[in-house]
């Protein structure tokens, strides 16, 4: 059989396949060929929406379904509700760039439990490396067109107000490529951090007026994945490794960071 | 907890930012940012998920599984994989309803290739419609759907109709599709493939396929 005719015999199960109606060694089989093929993931895609349509008037659902997953959420709520305030930085603004990062590192580590994060005279070397990461970086970056959150990240990287960070850590060679409009809008764009194993997940922290909040769990091999938070006062960015579904608080050392300078 | 008590109550372990958001901010959210202060640990936003989906997912599943019990423990695992793991919705491979239905029906299948859950299925399609299991899917078909989806549905011949009716909603393999209609495995796959195309073009004409 050549390359073609594998080709169209897996385009020919995507319709079964979105059924869930293929035996598993198809699934297996589309399910590889999905990896690596956008065409077939967008053909997959258009099935299930056409699929969903004919889901689309439903009589609503019980509410004791929601009351049993409201109990379940209570059941795994970890703690306190709300997020610990990292301690003051006296005299915050009155500081030099490096001194004022080395300042919310400093705290950011209280509240992750780290001791990673940062002497001040580690910084210099710091914004050494982030140089030759970003380059590094940049020219492994493509970021095609056709997918609607590519095109977004495209866009938001034109946007002349748009912030760039890139969040690395001492003495690895990882690294991850954030993008922040004004607005709060958000892209993780690229990543060379190491995929976790299945139950673990990359979650990201944003550092805004001193305090450390969740801006959402990106998997455990990032792509782009956007998020929301609030631009104003924010002061740095924060990957830690957590279980999958992500913590309310972390108790992890930071794998990557950036902070405004 | 009740939803409507649940909208007057602050998200359990994020008080502040997007995530904080009033019900009535959420609703006027994307799938993309509802998802991701589901990520951020807003209940409220999971609620608004949840408002907007859970009729389908549950529809789906009780459609499906012919049980309310397993079609509501269906709904509850849906909702709370998209707590668990929000971050395996990918906006830009279809809507967050595509998403939840495309798990609530794979979810739905492998119950009903259980062995209990099968044989509990098989005797209510044997009351229901003794002799003809066929008959079952065609009559749930005929009163669930809206008449524009009918309407797309009537687009398509009977060779391409019937089995993803089978497929879909009778939960059988394409394989067993065959066995069923007495044609070719091969014929079968390509029919359902060309089938949901033609009902997208119909859909698409409808205003009815950006579910």
């Amino acid at each position: 059989m050549t390359q073609h005719d594998d080709y169209t015999d897996i385009e020919e199960l995507l319709g079964v396949y979105a059924l869930d109606a293929a035996d598993a060694p198809e699934r297996h089989l589309v399910e590889q060929h999905l990896l690596v093929c956008e065409v077939c993931r967008v053909e997959l895609s258009q099935h299930r929406t056409v699929l969903a349509a004919l889901s689309a008037d439903m009589e609503p659902a019980p509410d004791r379904i929601w009351a049993r997953i409201a109990g379940t959420l209570d059941a795994q709520q970890p703690g306190p509700a709300n997020i610990i305030p990292l301690k003051r930085v006296s005299g915050i603004t009155g500081f030099k760039p490096l001194h004022w990062a080395a300042g919310v590192a400093a705290a950011m580590a209280v509240v992750l439990g780290g001791a990673v994060f940062t002497q001040a005279n580690q910084i210099n070397d710091l914004n050494i490396r982030v140089a030759a990461q970003e380059q590094e970086i940049t020219a492994l970056a493509s970021v095609p067109a056709g997918n609607p959150l590519e095109q977004a990240v495209t866009v938001a990287l034109d946007d002349p107000g748009a912030q760039v960070a890139t969040l690395t850590a001492e003495g690895t060679s990882g690294a991850m490529l954030i993008v922040v409009l004004p607005d709060g809008t958000g892209y993780v764009y690229q990543s060379t951090l190491e995929q976790l194993p299945d139950g673990l997940t990359y979650q990201l922290w944003a550092v805004i007026d001193d305090r450390v909040i969740s801006a959402g769990v990106l998997g455990n091999r990032p792509n782009i994945v956007p998020f929301h938070i609030d631009p104003e006062g924010l002061q740095g960015l924060v990957i830690t490794r957590e279980v999958s579904g992500g913590v309310a608080q972390s108790e992890a050392e930071p794998v990557v960071s950036w902070f405004s300078a | 907890m009740t939803l409507g008590d649940r909208n007057t109550g602050r998200p359990r372990f994020l008080s502040e930012g997007a995530a904080a958001m009033r019900p009535t901010e959420l609703s006027t959210l994307g799938d993309a940012p509802l998802v991701t202060a589901i990520g951020r640990f807003s209940q409220e936003a999971l609620g608004e998920a949840y408002r907007r989906h859970s009729g389908a997912v549950h529809g789906l599943a009780r459609r499906l599984l012919r049980d309310d019990t397993l079609a509501e423990e269906i709904t509850q695992e849906v909702f709370l994989r998209l707590w668990n793991d929000p971050e395996k919705f990918d906006a830009g491979r279809g809507s967050l309803r595509s998403f939840l239905l495309a798990h609530t029906h794979g979810r739905s299948i492998d119950l009903i290739r259980s062995e209990s859950a099968r044989r509990t299925r098989e005797d209510k399609d044997a009351r229901l419609a003794p002799g003809s299991g066929q008959d079952v899917e065609e009559e749930v078909w005929e009163m669930a759907l809206a008449d524009s989806i009918q309407e797309a549905l009537s687009t398509l011949g009977e060779g391409e109709r019937r089995p993803i009716e089978l497929a879909y909603f009778g939960g059988h393999s394409y394989r067993e599709v065959a066995e069923i209609l007495g044609e070719p495995e091969g014929t079968v796959k390509s029919r359902i493939r060309s089938g949901l195309k033609r009902l997208r073009v119909s859909l698409d004409a409808a205003g009815v396929s950006n579910a």
